[in-house]
């Protein structure tokens, strides 16, 4: 563990200073949490008219509601588990290219992997669309795939952001192991594969856990390219394909919403248990 | 144990680059490749061990052209620069970690690493993780590590560099140790020469991706054969040579630049000799006025004491000749204690330590 360069003693004059900036720091964290604390406040205040009734009860006490959390919960596990372990079977073999060899354009390759995570996402989405609507190889991919408008979309729509999230956050992992421990474990007679499984991959470990949750809850949270690329069918419509950001957004737009802030709270639960594991496995860096 | 042949190993690696370089190691040798930073040296041990595969040349283990082979299939031990010990590891299970890759029997790895760490003194050590070790209880742990094996050739990247300056002393000469006693051919790269000189039978300099000269270490330290490489070995009184005298069987008159003549022995040099070398050692230091004459047969050039720069056991003095030319002269403290600044002296020296040193650029004779 590295010391923290956080300086404890008080220098003269140095005080003031201090508390200046962090006024700033302090009213901004206050906001945050004012924010993230409104949504509980309003689930658990009274309705207006002295019935006693909360949105909290409105929603656990209303069946179909609950129901329709349930199926939308259980839909967007699935699609982002899927989506982040198949980002980590492409992510591994890519971010260790670019950790450990030089490569002919590597500032374009560099780039056109940020490009889906700078990409505004209800753009990312629309391309999507395009791709696999409008031109040859995507429409003959959609006719062996089936994705557009589809399931099987949300995991494509997923996949395009958080693989590139993976690679990032997978390559980050990789640069922290010495390249050198494969060369002598190549001495000692592994092969290049067994080098890796064997020596770096448990050296990166926590690291590449890390990614992976840190993907995982970035897919879970993913919205326009899933809204535009799989479309926001509702629940209880066979072949759903409204995940959590999609029906909160459902639910908001069509007036329901207690329902709306009930998945709102569920999101930012699942957001704040992830980044505790996050830090427990010492995670860093790249969490946009 | 096993001879290493390079022949005309070539490779361009930005920003360093390997020229035609050609070598042999005989098999048992303790072999160091010298030079300075950035000179090529890992590159070209790199080559050897396999990670790096020249543009052109080719390297044999024994009858065994490798050139080609993954490290994999070399079977040589390398211990990198940083000794790269598996951090996740404890000493036991890096020691173990080839025999294992080998499937080696379970009590044959046990009798191997007890033996290992019982000869290199680190049986205390087997439980602990690297992280909690010294740079020279690394150095072993991983010396154990590539020693497990039992590899023919083992290659060595800057063994000593982590290695506190106290007892380096003690370790290059336990690595000596421990390359007699086990036969195997090493292959040591390192930027410090003094550091050689303990351990080496034969030493080569490697500069700019060039092997310069390759010799015993009394060789490279009394005879350099060129600029480069005298250097290196820290020489001083290096002068440039305005006209020397064809070579025969005589001594050679050589004229310096600064007008200074000398008797030199050319009888050992063959090429063109660009510099006169005399190393401060060999110069003896004669008051001027004295009556203590100067030897039959020595040079001597005139000149005065400039100033003295204590060394701890040895003094360096530095003098300036009639030419303005400074030279130096190395002397017991205790003997160089009775010069002044100021003070007039006599350099006096043998034409056989007058040593020539070959233009640049000229085709190497290993």
């Amino acid at each position: 563990m590295s010391e923290s360069p956080t300086h404890h003693g008080h220098r003269g004059g140095d005080l003031t200073f201090r508390a200046i900036l962090s006024t700033l720091l302090f009213a901004y964290v206050g906001f945050v949490l004012a924010v993230v604390l409104a949504d509980v406040y309003w689930l658990a205040k009274p309705a207006a008219g002295g019935s006693g009734e909360t949105g909290f009860s409105r929603v656990l006490g209303n069946e179909d509601a609950f129901s329709e959390i349930l199926a939308t919960l259980r839909l967007s596990l699935v699609t982002s588990l899927i989506t982040s372990a198949a980002a980590m079977v492409v992510a591994i073999p890519s971010a260790y290219v670019l950790s450990r060899y030089r490569m002919p354009f590597a500032t374009v390759i560099d780039t056109l992997i940020d490009l889906p995570i700078v990409m505004p996402p209800l753009i990312a989405g629309l391309s999507l669309l395009i791709f696999f609507n409008q031109t040859a190889p995507g429409t003959a991919l959609n006719d062996l795939l089936d994705v557009v408008y589809t399931r099987r979309g949300i995991i494509v729509a997923q996949f395009f952001i958080s693989s590139a999230f993976c690679i990032r956050a997978v390559k980050a992992a990789l640069d922290q192991v010495n390249p050198r421990f494969e060369d002598v474990a190549r001495s000692l007679g592994c092969g290049k594969v067994r080098a890796f499984v064997q020596v770096t991959l448990p050296l990166a470990k926590t690291g590449l856990m890390a990614g992976w949750i840190m993907t995982w809850a970035r897919t879970l949270g993913e919205f326009a390219p899933v809204m535009i690329f799989a479309g926001a069918r509702p629940w209880p419509q066979e072949d759903f394909t409204a995940v959590l950001p999609v029906a909160a957004f459902l639910n908001l737009s069509s007036g329901h919403v207690e329902m709306s802030i009930a998945i709102t709270v569920l999101m930012i639960a699942i957001a704040a248990v992830t980044l505790i594991l996050f830090k427990k496995l010492g995670g860093k860096g790249y969490l946009w | 144990m096993v001879t290493i042949r390079v022949n005309d190993l070539s490779l361009a690696l930005p920003p360093f680059h390997l020229r035609e370089v050609t070598l042999e190691v005989a098999a048992g040798e303790y072999f160091v490749l010298l030079g300075p930073t950035g000179a090529g040296k890992t590159v070209l041990l790199e080559c050897l061990v396999g990670l790096l595969r020249p543009d052109a040349g080719k390297v044999f283990l024994g009858d065994r052209d490798v050139t080609r082979l993954a490290p994999e299939h070399r079977g040589v031990g390398y211990l990198p620069q940083d000794y790269a010990l598996f951090p996740n590891m404890t000493v036991r299970r890096n020691i173990a970690f080839g025999l294992k890759v080998r499937g080696a029997p379970g009590d044959r790895i046990r009798r191997k690493v007890a033996e290992l760490a019982d000869q290199l003194n680190i049986a205390h050590l087997l439980d602990r993780l690297p992280l909690k070790l010294s740079g020279g209880e690394k150095q072993r742990a991983g010396l154990a590590r590539a020693l497990a094996v039992e590899p023919p050739v083992l290659l060595l990247d800057e063994p000593l560099a982590a290695v506190d300056e106290r007892s380096r002393d003690r370790i290059a000469g336990d690595l000596r140790e421990l390359q007699q006693s086990t036969g195997v051919t090493v292959v040591h790269v390192s930027h410090n020469f003094e550091e050689t000189l303990a351990v080496a039978d034969r030493i080569g300099v490697v500069n700019q991706g060039r092997l310069e000269q390759v010799g015993t270490p009394e060789d490279i330290f009394e005879r350099p054969a060129r600029l480069a490489v005298a250097e290196f070995t820290r020489a001083k009184n290096i002068f440039p040579i305005a006209e020397a005298a064809p070579a025969s069987g005589e001594l050679a008159r050589i004229a310096l630049a600064d007008g200074t003549v000398l008797r030199a022995d050319r009888s050992a040099n063959r090429g063109e000799p660009a510099h006169a070398m005399v190393r401060p050692e060999h110069v003896r230091l004669l008051p001027a006025a004295g009556n203590q004459p100067v030897p039959a047969g020595h040079n001597e050039v005139k000149a005065a004491v400039r100033r003295l720069v204590p060394k701890g056991a040895l003094t360096g003095i530095e003098c300036a000749a009639e030419s303005g030319t400074a030279w130096f002269v190395l002397l017991p403290t205790r003997e160089a204690r009775r010069w002044q600044p100021g003070v007039p002296a006599l350099l006096s020296f043998s034409p056989e330590d007058v040593h020539l040193l070959e233009r640049e650029g000229l085709p190497q004779r290993v």
